[in-house]
């Protein structure tokens, strides 16, 4: 099992979400301005204000599929229209909030002032938030970020810097206060800081055995969708990067008699985090890293660290905009695949096909054959939806993992 | 070979350059002007029971209009098409430019190039001058692919050539409503003229316009509104009017909204675009004009008298899906009647069961 929910980090992990959570309730009862942003949405903006809260629905859906509850929410979701085709992150969050937060482990989110959006990390969240936005009657700021084949031009740059300006005004006329831009590169510094531990944590999967599970990423990335621009973030990742160091330095591996390493494309199974890194521990496979997680704190078709010298924070944030696996193109996640393969040793890759996430998914079939045939990387691509448990079949995906290690076999055999 | 490569071909060998376009609002007045035949790629479904092409590179869950594209392009490999244009509008749509590359392989030259429409209104910051200096990019891309040149005057007059489509085809839209003509005989003239040049498809809209206009109306009391990204097959469409419904206006992507709003000529292209995406007839895929769909809904309804609505969602569209339950409650509460109606690849094979839930609809409507 994915080591970190047992260690220093993993307490501190939870202590630090459901603070998070708790928080944010008490700070929208006491009068914050509510902000529900899409997860790539700068959130260093709203620390440039006094009083201004942010959640992140997809986080929080992530949360209720991962304690079980994702099936019955999305069932909530159906049952009042919403086709089960659609993102099961946004039937969960329908589903939860159209019923005042039935079921969700943290009782729901507080309700927005304002809702931001943008299309870059897909279109649909843009058109789910529209949902809120109708029945709520609360304004939906959508910031249009044009998508990048390759590397961002400077006008999409100067484009997306022009709306974060826009978003700025919009939340001083509704929130009634005063921005303070000061306090926001304060909140960007953190990031930045919090991303360079990021890769440093993430750089223990490049030890044989790895240092660490994709797993023990998909759970401790949770808080930089929800605490990014804070301190506690990038302490909170500085002592997780000590920590994996410390546990390579001291040969403690998640996976010790590690013989396959593997990676994974796509959103976490979140609904599957144990059984799954806990079966393939028991075939000496490792899933050590994930498309979803090793592009944090990176940039497009790249994996090495953020370089934002001579970047203005709002410039920064624009060029982040293109900072996860989603919002890439066949070319640069293949790039950013090939360097990974070839930087953490990786046996074979595990390709979700996940119904829910077309921007994810529906490439997957090309980006297959290219690390196959033109890597010579044993692939296998398996059937899960990342929140919506009624969408994956345990055994059909292990038959076809267990055939991707007889691959990684042969291979090894003929090499 | 299919009717619609036919029809391709045909244009190609009488010399004209054909740029495929996807998905259905591209700035086609810019494009014509140019010399170069626009055309949209859809209403292929008649044509391919089957998308083994496009299986090989998209899953079964991308939607049929996206397959459908994807398995013309791969098949016709640039023999009818001189190149390709998309722009942003949805998350499956998004990913085909590389997939399509990609399947076409490297001994296929298609030229290809991907537009970004600011999904924002046009009042917004930037969003005007960012429209401009995309519609100035395409522009030099037109060019220099296709040794074209850009006009203002050529513009000018495409532009009132388009006016003139728009205008007949809402024309023949009355018509239908008046039940001087089936809705279905319009919907399948609408899938010939897309693939012919608009020199072509205006006195092939007169020549209809001019055959219904002098029939005696038909009596109809079950009166509807039909939404959705594409008109329902043929045969689906016959089903309806066999069952007494009659298709008096409708919210169709690629029939109303795309030609329900003309704008007035601008002397500068994106001045054009921007009044015409602004002030676009609502439609899902343009996330700008979502605020203003329910009331454009409604007074479609009242104008056309239409009591009863039927969805006819395309399978996996989240742009039409997330939007249903809100439209579908807003208009139940105004007592019209709702029928959704489900379509994707291989429609042709469930038809029974659609037409029993047809004709039980049709029933309840006539009582
Ligand atoms: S899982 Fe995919 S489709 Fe769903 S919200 Fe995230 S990016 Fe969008
Ligand atoms: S039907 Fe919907 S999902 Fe399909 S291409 Fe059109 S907008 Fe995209």
């Amino acid at each position: 099992m994915a080591q970190f929910n047992k260690t220093d980090s993993g307490k501190r992990l939870t202590r630090l979400i459901t603070n998070g959570y708790m928080d944010n309730i008490v700070k929208a009862q006491e009068g914050a301005f509510v902000v529900w942003v899409a997860i790539i949405v700068p959130t260093e903006i709203f620390a440039g204000f006094e009083n201004v809260i942010y959640s992140v629905p997809e986080s929080h859906s992530a949360l209720c599929a991962g304690k079980g509850v994702g099936v019955p929410l999305c069932e909530k979701a159906e049952n009042l229209g919403y086709s089960m085709d659609l993102c099961s992150y946004a039937r969960i969050d329908l589903g939860c909030h159209f019923n005042q937060g039935a079921d969700s482990p943290t009782g729901g989110l507080p309700k927005p002032d304002l809702l931001v959006s943008n299309n870059n990390n897909c279109t649909l969240l843009a058109k789910w938030f529209d949902v809120y936005h109708r029945e709520w009657n609360i304004p939906h700021f959508v910031l249009d970020i044009p998508f990048c084949y390759q590397a961002q031009k400077t006008r999409d740059m100067n484009y997306i810097v022009s709306q974060f300006q826009d978003l700025i005004r919009t939340i001083e006329q509704l929130s009634g206060q005063t921005f303070n831009p000061g306090k926001m590169a304060e909140a960007w510094n953190h990031s930045a800081q919090a991303t360079l531990h990021w890769r440093r944590f993430l750089k223990a999967s490049q030890n044989k055995p790895s240092g660490i599970t994709a797993f023990d990423s998909f759970v401790q990335m949770a808080p930089t969708l929800t605490m990014r621009g804070t301190p506690e973030l990038a302490e909170h990742y500085r002592l997780l990067a000590d920590e994996a160091e410390e546990r390579v330095a001291r040969c403690e591996f998640p996976v010790p008699n590690e013989k396959y390493r593997l990676l994974w494309d796509n959103i976490a199974p979140w609904h599957q985090l144990r059984k799954m890194s806990t079966r393939l521990k028991e075939l000496d496979a490792n899933i050590i890293s994930a498309t979803y997680t090793y592009c944090i704190g990176s940039l497009e078709g790249s994996l090495d660290p953020l370089e934002f010298v001579n970047l203005s924070p709002l410039e920064g944030m624009a060029r982040v905009q293109n900072f996860t696996i989603c919002p890439h193109g066949l070319q640069l996640r293949g790039q950013a695949m090939k360097q990974a393969i070839e930087d953490m040793g990786i046996d074979g890759v595990v390709f979700a096909s996940n119904r829910s996430c077309k921007v994810y998914s529906l490439m997957q079939m090309d980006q297959q054959r290219y690390i196959q045939e033109e890597l010579g990387v044993p692939t296998v691509m398996i059937d899960v939806d990342h929140a919506d448990a009624r969408k994956y079949s345990e055994e059909t995906a292990f038959v076809r993992m267990e055939a991707l290690l007889e691959s990684i076999d042969h291979a090894r055999g003929q090499a | 070979m299919n009717a619609i490569q036919n029809q391709l071909e045909a244009l190609h060998s009488q010399g004209n350059k054909v740029l495929g376009c996807f998905p259905l609002y591209p700035p086609l007045e810019l494009i014509h002007s140019m010399g170069i035949v626009p055309v949209i790629l859809w209403g292929f479904k008649p044509f391919f029971s089957q998308v083994p092409l496009a299986d090989r590179h998209v899953q079964n869950y991308a939607c049929s209009v996206g397959r459908y594209l994807m398995e013309f392009v791969l098949q016709d490999k640039g023999k009818s098409l001189d190149g390709l244009l998309m722009y942003n509008a949805c998350d499956t749509l998004r990913n085909l430019p590389e997939i399509i590359q990609k399947g076409l392989g490297e001994e296929t030259v298609l030229p290809l190039h991907s537009f970004h429409i600011p999904a924002l209104s046009m009042d917004r910051s930037g969003a005007k001058e960012y429209l401009h200096d995309r519609l100035d990019e395409l522009i030099a891309w037109l060019e220099t692919t296709f040794s074209a040149k850009f006009s203002l005057e050529s513009f000018q007059h495409s532009v009132n050539l388009y006016g003139q489509l728009r205008q007949l085809m809402l024309k023949c839209q009355a018509l239908a409503g008046e039940g001087k003509a089936l809705f279905s005989e319009y919907a399948a003239l609408c899938e010939t003229l897309n693939f012919m040049p608009l020199e072509a498809q205006i006195p092939a809209l007169e020549k209809f316009c001019a055959q219904k206009e002098a029939n005696k109306p038909a009596p109809c009391n079950a009166r509807v509104l039909m939404s959705g990204i594409l008109p329902p097959l043929r045969e689906v469409l016959e089903i309806l009017e066999s069952a007494g419904l009659r298709i008096v206006a409708n919210d169709i992507a690629s029939m109303h909204r795309a030609w329900a709003y003309t704008p007035a000529f601008a002397d500068d292209p994106a001045a054009y675009y921007a009044d015409l995406y602004e002030n676009h007839f609502p439609c899902t895929t343009l996330l700008p004009t979502a605020d203003r769909r329910l009331a454009a809904l409604e007074s479609l309804l009242e104008n056309s008298q239409a009591r009863a609505w039927i969805f006819a969602g395309e399978k996996f569209c989240e742009h039409e899906y997330f939007e249903l339950p809100y439209v579908e409650k807003a208009l139940k509460a105004r007592g019209i009647s709702t029928l959704n109606l489900e379509f994707s690849l291989g429609d042709e094979q469930n038809l029974g069961a659609m037409k029993t839930r047809i004709e039980a609809f049709a029933e309840i409507m006539n009582d």
